[in-house]
């Protein structure tokens, strides 16, 4: 990887726990990563696992756009406590969007959806405007900073 | 019927694959809500063998992720078990890390 996107990576994170924080989430980075991110924790009945993904986004005519990489396996397997991505995009020398999808909502856009194509990884190309986001034609506004995704689904919240 | 098993050093998590969940929904009377998934928890490695290899307890985790009632799990036909985590393959507690 990248010298750049080893930092980018990092300052990622680091605005990610910022935006927990601020909303009076504990936070915890594992010493050595194995896969999870960030350990958080609202109170002892409430501990979810993150998995932060960050880009540079590309500018467009009249949007700009963010790249993102990962394994199947990663979005197909269960756990418990559950995992949430947070996809943070860094645009004009600023994190200008957080993305906040729980693995089981982006299992579904991938397997009903055909979001991210087929193979042993997805790769997700995200339009942003400043109304809209969308992930190969689907509607993905609701996940748009949605740190209240953290307290559930989104289709659970969809259906509330 | 695809049921993704997460197997982690306490236990395995269990949760109906997206297609077979949609695919549930003609066959349910009741538009009652499902659990998303199921945790069962082990202490040992040979817990985790024994009570994850029974098939009995495989029937009931399917009975809880789809709301069927036993008969009706035997009518939506083969299930299987899938470990995302060893390349989508079959599920098999005897060959799979579980606690210590």
């Amino acid at each position: 990887m990248a010298r750049r996107d080893l930092f980018t990576g990092r300052a990622g994170e680091h605005a990610v726990i910022s935006q927990l924080l601020i909303r009076e989430w504990q936070v915890a980075a594992p010493e050595v990563d194995i896969g999870d991110d960030l350990l958080i924790a609202m109170d002892l009945a409430r501990i979810l696992r993150v998995q932060v993904k960050t880009c540079r986004v590309r500018e467009q005519r009249n949007s700009y756009v963010g790249r993102f990489r990962l394994s199947v396996e990663q979005v197909a397997r269960p756990s418990t406590p559950e995992l949430v991505f947070v996809f943070a995009l860094y645009r004009n020398g600023t994190w200008a969007d957080f993305l906040v999808i729980p693995r089981r909502d982006l299992l579904d856009e991938t397997t009903l959806h055909n979001v991210g194509g087929r193979g042993a990884h997805i790769n997700l190309y995200i339009r942003l405007t400043d109304t809209t986001v969308q992930c190969q034609n689907r509607d993905w506004s609701h996940f748009r900073n949605a740190w209240t995704m953290l307290s559930g689904s989104a289709s659970a919240r969809r259906a509330a | 019927m695809t049921i993704y098993v997460g197997t982690q050093m306490d236990g395995c998590t269990f949760e109906l694959e997206p297609l077979s969940r949609q695919r549930l929904k003609g066959r349910r009377s009741s538009d009652d809500p499902l659990p998303r998934s199921v945790f069962i928890g082990c202490d040992t490695q040979q817990d985790f063998v024994n009570i994850l290899g029974r098939g009995e307890l495989r029937s009931m985790i399917a009975e809880i992720l789809t709301g069927l009632k036993p008969t009706e799990v035997d009518q939506v036909g083969q299930i299987e078990f899938v470990d995302p985590g060893r390349n989508f393959a079959h599920f098999d507690p005897a060959t799979t890390s579980g606690p210590p």
